[in-house]
């Protein structure tokens, strides 16, 4: 099994993340090939958060296109997976809140 | 805001300052406030950042601006409401860089400054001063119409065939020669001249005495090195002098056409108004020597200890502009007529003095609440503007607009504290037993 933290790679701040924040919500960049239960795994293991997720969303970015036309084809930024984890009211993820 | 005086020293202070912790907030979120429309940070519009992440991501940067936006105001209004007047810059214990501003907390530092000592003012009839009015005798009076009459003497050829005397009056020509050229400027014709009084110089009396009607006589005349005619300076010149006549001279009569002359009324008038102006002369330097002893006697009766500090401050302020306006006019101190190694002990003892003399007058003014109010100032300078021939609205705004009106402010105050201090004074034993 993949460490932790080769699952979870960063916390995602952005102003959308902060807004989504006051719904108890956080985001992160997790890894292209991670699912929703090895990412609630590491997840609780991190954070010291066992038992208050109350759901995981998932979804795979498409890395923006960058730089001009070369040979035909264009470079592009690599595609990643964003992880939008739900916790139950009054729980928190401390590290975040740090931030 | 909480504020706390402590006096160290005479002219020492501390400031113990407390900010209460809605301010200290309020400093924070106006800092954040503008460092957030500067920044810009991967994932946030510009201006849209959370405070919490601008905090967290700047922490020294919010710290020592917020620092900065307490401190200063907090102070200048600790100062302002305690009604002390810094004569130095601020030192800020713990120093400023040092200082925490901290989230929901009350602030507080200290700061320390010099301040003008409590002066305890001598009661003011131990000031002595000479109180006789002026007096201006009438010899005096008549002395300066005497003057007047001889400025206004006429001279009058006498028909007679003599040599000229000592204390004659005579009507010559002369001109001055340099080198066999002419100058015009020290050249004369037909100028009426009394022998014996001085009124030429005394080669050229010697010369006509002894001369008669219509003789021409040659006189050379060495010339110091700082004659004030530059040409002639350190120069001999020949003069040339021809002796038209022997004269009288004549006083006009004091009488009411000699006052019209003069463009007054009648004698009388001529009289009452030159006593006047010999009156009113003689009491300015009256006063101004009464207020020149009054200030010695003050600063005499009254112990002050002038911070060094101060004192050094001024000094090298000083001798900076002094140097650098010599630089700016490509001169050496030599030039000038400054003596560089006497000049700091020069500006000490006048600075020390000078001190002396404001701290004085601002606790006089202070206890006596002499102050001079708007009306007041605009009399003055209504008069002043007279004096002047100006237009006073024009030197209103001129004196406003060089900031010079709280300097004419403050000498009016100055006058009305000395004016106080000579009424208030003694007078001094008068010698003259009546």
């Amino acid at each position: 099994m993949k460490d932790v933290y080769q699952i979870i790679l960063q916390p995602l701040i952005t102003e959308k993340s902060t807004i989504l924040r006051e719904s108890n919500k956080y985001a992160f960049v997790v890894d292209r090939n991670a699912t929703k239960p090895q990412i609630r795994r590491a997840a609780e293991e991190l954070f010291d958060i066992e038992g208050d997720i109350l759901k995981i969303r998932t979804m795979r970015v498409r890395g923006k296109p960058k730089g001009k036309m070369l040979r035909y084809q264009r470079g592009r930024k690599p595609h990643w997976k964003k992880a939008i984890i739900t916790l139950k009211e009054g729980a928190t993820i401390q590290a975040f809140d740090t931030i | 805001m909480k504020v706390q005086i402590e006096r160290l020293e005479t002219t020492r202070v501390r400031l113990d300052i407390e900010i209460p912790s809605e301010d200290v907030n309020a400093a924070l979120a106006e800092t954040c406030e503008s460092l957030r429309t500067q920044v810009s940070i991967p994932g946030f519009r510009k201006g849209r950042v959370p405070i919490a992440i601008l905090k967290s991501r700047f922490p020294e940067y919010v710290n020592s601006e917020a620092v900065r936006y307490l401190v200063a105001p907090a102070y200048e209004d600790a100062i302002y409401n305690e009604r002390l007047n810094p004569l130095t810059q601020p030192t800020f214990t713990p120093p400023l860089d040092e200082l925490n501003v901290k989230e929901n907390e009350p602030f507080t530092f200290s700061a320390t400054v010099d301040i003008r000592p409590n002066i305890s003012l001598p009661s003011y009839d131990e000031l002595v001063t000479d109180k006789n009015p002026v007096n201006v005798p009438r010899e005096d009076v008549d002395a300066y119409i005497t003057r007047l009459q001889a400025q206004s003497a006429t001279y009058e050829p006498l028909d007679v065939e003599r040599q000229v005397q000592a204390n004659d009056c005579v009507r010559i020509d002369w001109e001055c020669l340099l080198d066999g050229n002419r100058i015009d400027a020290e050249s004369r014709q037909d100028v009426d001249i009394e022998l014996g009084v001085g009124a030429i110089h005394e080669k050229l009396e010697q010369a006509l005495i002894g001369m008669e009607i219509g003789d021409t006589n040659n006189v050379d005349i060495d010339f110091p090195a700082d004659h004030n005619v530059a040409e002639l300076a350190g120069k001999s010149a020949q003069y040339e002098i021809t002796l038209h006549a022997i004269t009288e001279k004549q006083l006009p009569a004091l009488d009411d056409e000699f006052a019209k002359d003069l463009g007054y009324e009648n004698y009388s008038q001529l009289y009452g108004l030159i006593w006047n102006n010999l009156v009113e002369e003689e009491t300015s330097l009256h006063v101004d020597k009464q207020k020149a002893e009054l200030l010695e006697q003050l600063i005499e009766k009254i112990e002050i200890s002038i911070p060094d500090l101060l004192v050094d401050q001024y000094v090298q302020q000083t001798l900076r502009n002094v140097k650098q306006q010599l630089a700016n006019e490509h001169r050496s101190p030599e030039d000038a007529g400054i003596n560089m190694e006497t000049l700091p002990d020069e500006l000490r003892r006048d600075v020390i003095q000078q001190t002396k003399q404001s701290w004085i007058f601002e606790t006089i003014a202070e206890k006596e609440g002499i102050s001079v109010s708007d009306d007041e100032l605009e009399y003055e300078i209504r008069r002043a503007a007279e004096q002047q021939n100006r237009d006073a609205q024009k030197y209103a705004s001129l004196l406003k607009s060089n900031n010079r009106l709280e300097d004419f402010r403050g000498q009016l105050q100055h006058e009305k504290i000395y004016q106080f201090l000579i009424n208030r004074a003694s007078a001094k034993q008068s010698l003259i037993i009546t």
